[in-house]
């Protein structure tokens, strides 16, 4: 088990999202920095879809059993027992000690991935959960919040790997106290995030030309009313956007131009189908990045063709695992 | 039958977007067209997929990343619409052929079952019905019994989970979104507007014209499948007792 003793925000349960939900209009959910979420339980080597929990803010917990842990996404400080701990490895972690995730300076969100996967009943093959929707996660789609107590699956049957020999003890390693040593560390918001890929799809033939140069000439920002359901942005031009008859499926990534011309990057809960015209799409590692940068730091948008997508997603996919 | 009657492409590494643009096609056809691709995807090729989202012009395709072969895919995928949208298309005399080839699928649409969902009509006056009966120029209990004569054909569940839009609704129906939408629409509330009936499957806001509230479940997580009308499906609506 696994408590929250205290959170500043609510903790998602993420994976590597729904599958077959699109029939029922189901969202396809799954953790915002998918990368994040697959190097923590590549590090515990076992399945990518193991559900692990997704952090914004600062938050507590308190180990009710011996656990093995992994930390990646954002640059968050972390503090076991009072030590500051590394991003990107296997910890181990006794029972009843307490875990510390301060607010991160650079990114905006942590995965803490648990051996064996935080254990929640499973609805289309996954165990994320969205409160509008009224299942999944913590019951009828709520989130983890101060005093949440949360199952850890043990059952080594249902682990993909067996044996966390592999797993070896790294807690000597660790120097005691340096939290400024464990600070440093390697975060997947890298420099080049200040430039994000999209590919122009759906509607981007019917923008006007202002609209397509208005798109990538001026910075963007992620404001704070961004959620798991979109990344809303801010640019200083607003982007005019044809009109647009039907609604229509969306993937992730995609751009909608509502009226107000600010843009919205839809994210993992995003619903099925939207009615705002498309100027294209941000591809999965795209929203990754975008998913972690900080609230009012500036980026551009930059056209890719939809080959150069694939490359830059399978050669990412690659030097991840 | 052109080039842009229809597209199919990668949007992103993993989601390739089919459309059915066809504007030649009524409706009812691009719906009908896009019901056959639908259902031929799903026999043949569902494998190599781990989700899929019907549109109203599009359907758009979730891979497993571990399948995908970019160009054969989108190959695959290009055949399969074109050779649904051939007999819409192909042939001088346009209309009349799509027309034909309505005729000989709705053979085959109609060996479905059709799901019968009872619905309490608003007689009482609490929503639309009174004002869609004077829009058509018919009486409550006439717009109730040509309402419940209608064949519907569902084409999407949407929005929020067991959101159904239907399709079927003749023109004469067809009316606006209601100006000011409404704060509260009833779960169960069956209603229309423009092309579609749609039914709420929780109480949310919403802008559509109520006609009548069913008891039907939409969705319930713990039923298998948990909506319990999906594409493809044919529904009709029957008055309750009480209405």
């Amino acid at each position: 088990m696994l408590e929250c003793v205290r959170t500043e925000l609510p903790i998602f349960i993420v994976d590597t999202g729904r599958q077959w939900s699109g029939l029922y209009g189901v969202s396809e959910s799954g953790a915002m920095d998918m990368g994040a979420l697959e190097r923590a339980n590549h590090i515990l080597q076992q399945s990518p879809n193991t559900a692990a929990l997704e952090i914004l803010g600062s938050a507590s917990f308190v180990t009710h059993i011996s656990m093995w842990v992994c930390f990646t996404g954002s640059d968050a400080e972390i503090n076991i027992a009072g030590q500051g701990r590394l991003l990107n490895q296997a910890i181990w972690v006794n029972a009843h000690q307490t875990i510390v995730v301060e607010r991160a300076k650079q990114g905006m969100r942590v995965i803490l991935g648990v051996y064996g996967g935080i254990d929640v009943p499973q609805y289309f093959s996954s165990s994320c959960g969205i409160v509008r929707e009224g299942f999944g996660a913590f019951g009828d789609g709520k989130p983890m919040v101060s005093g949440t107590v949360a199952s850890i699956n043990t059952n080594t049957s249902t682990i993909a790997n067996t044996s966390t020999a592999h797993l070896h003890h790294n807690t000597e390693h660790v120097p005691k106290n340096d939290k400024a040593k464990a600070h440093r560390t390697v975060s997947c918001v890298s420099e080049t995030a200040a430039l994000i890929d999209f590919v122009p799809n759906y509607q981007y033939a019917k923008f006007s030309v202002t609209s397509r140069y208005r798109f990538v000439e001026q910075a963007m920002q992620v404001t704070a009313q961004s959620d798991r359901m979109g990344l809303r942005l801010a640019c200083t031009q607003p982007i005019s956007a044809p009109k647009l008859t039907s609604s229509q499926a969306l993937a992730l990534g995609v751009i909608q131009i509502p009226p107000d011309g600010q843009p919205i990057v839809m994210g993992r809960d995003r619903q099925t189908h939207g009615g705002y015209p498309v100027i294209g799409t941000v591809p999965e590692y795209g929203v990754d990045q975008l998913a972690q940068i900080n609230v009012g730091q500036a980026f551009y948008f930059r056209v890719v063709t939809i080959e150069q997508a694939i490359a830059t997603y399978w050669l990412k996919k690659r030097l991840r695992v | 039958m052109t080039d842009s009657d229809y597209s199919v492409e990668w949007v992103n590494p993993t989601t390739m977007l089919c459309c059915v643009i066809g504007e030649r096609l009524s409706v009812a056809q691009r719906h009908q067209c896009l019901l056959m691709i639908h259902q031929a995807i799903l026999d043949s090729h569902k494998q190599l997929l781990v989700n899929i989202v019907p549109g109203f012009n599009e359907i758009l395709l979730y891979f497993d990343p571990n399948k995908i072969d970019y160009a054969y895919h989108v190959t695959l995928i290009s055949r399969l619409v074109k050779t649904h949208l051939k007999p819409y298309t192909h042939s001088p005399d346009y209309f009349g052929a799509a027309h034909n080839a309505l005729d000989s699928q709705e053979v085959d649409i109609s060996t479905r079952p059709i799901t019968a969902i009872e619905v309490n009509f608003d007689v009482h006056g609490q929503y639309d019905l009174q004002h869609i009966a004077t829009h058509l120029g018919l009486t409550r209990q006439a717009l109730i019994t040509q309402f419940c004569a209608i064949d519907f054909t569902v084409i999407l569940n949407g929005f929020m989970p067991g959101f159904v839009y239907l399709s079927g609704l003749p023109v004469c129906f067809h009316l606006p979104r209601l100006a000011t939408p409404r704060v509260k629409v009833p779960k169960g509330a069956v209603a229309i507007a423009e092309a579609y009936c749609g039914i709420y499957p929780q109480q949310s806001p919403g802008g559509w014209h109520i006609i009548g509230v069913t008891e039907h479940k939409m969705f319930d997580i713990k039923q298998t499948p948990p909506a319990s009308c999906v594409t493809g499906e044919r529904i009709q609506f029957r008055a309750t007792h009480n209405a």
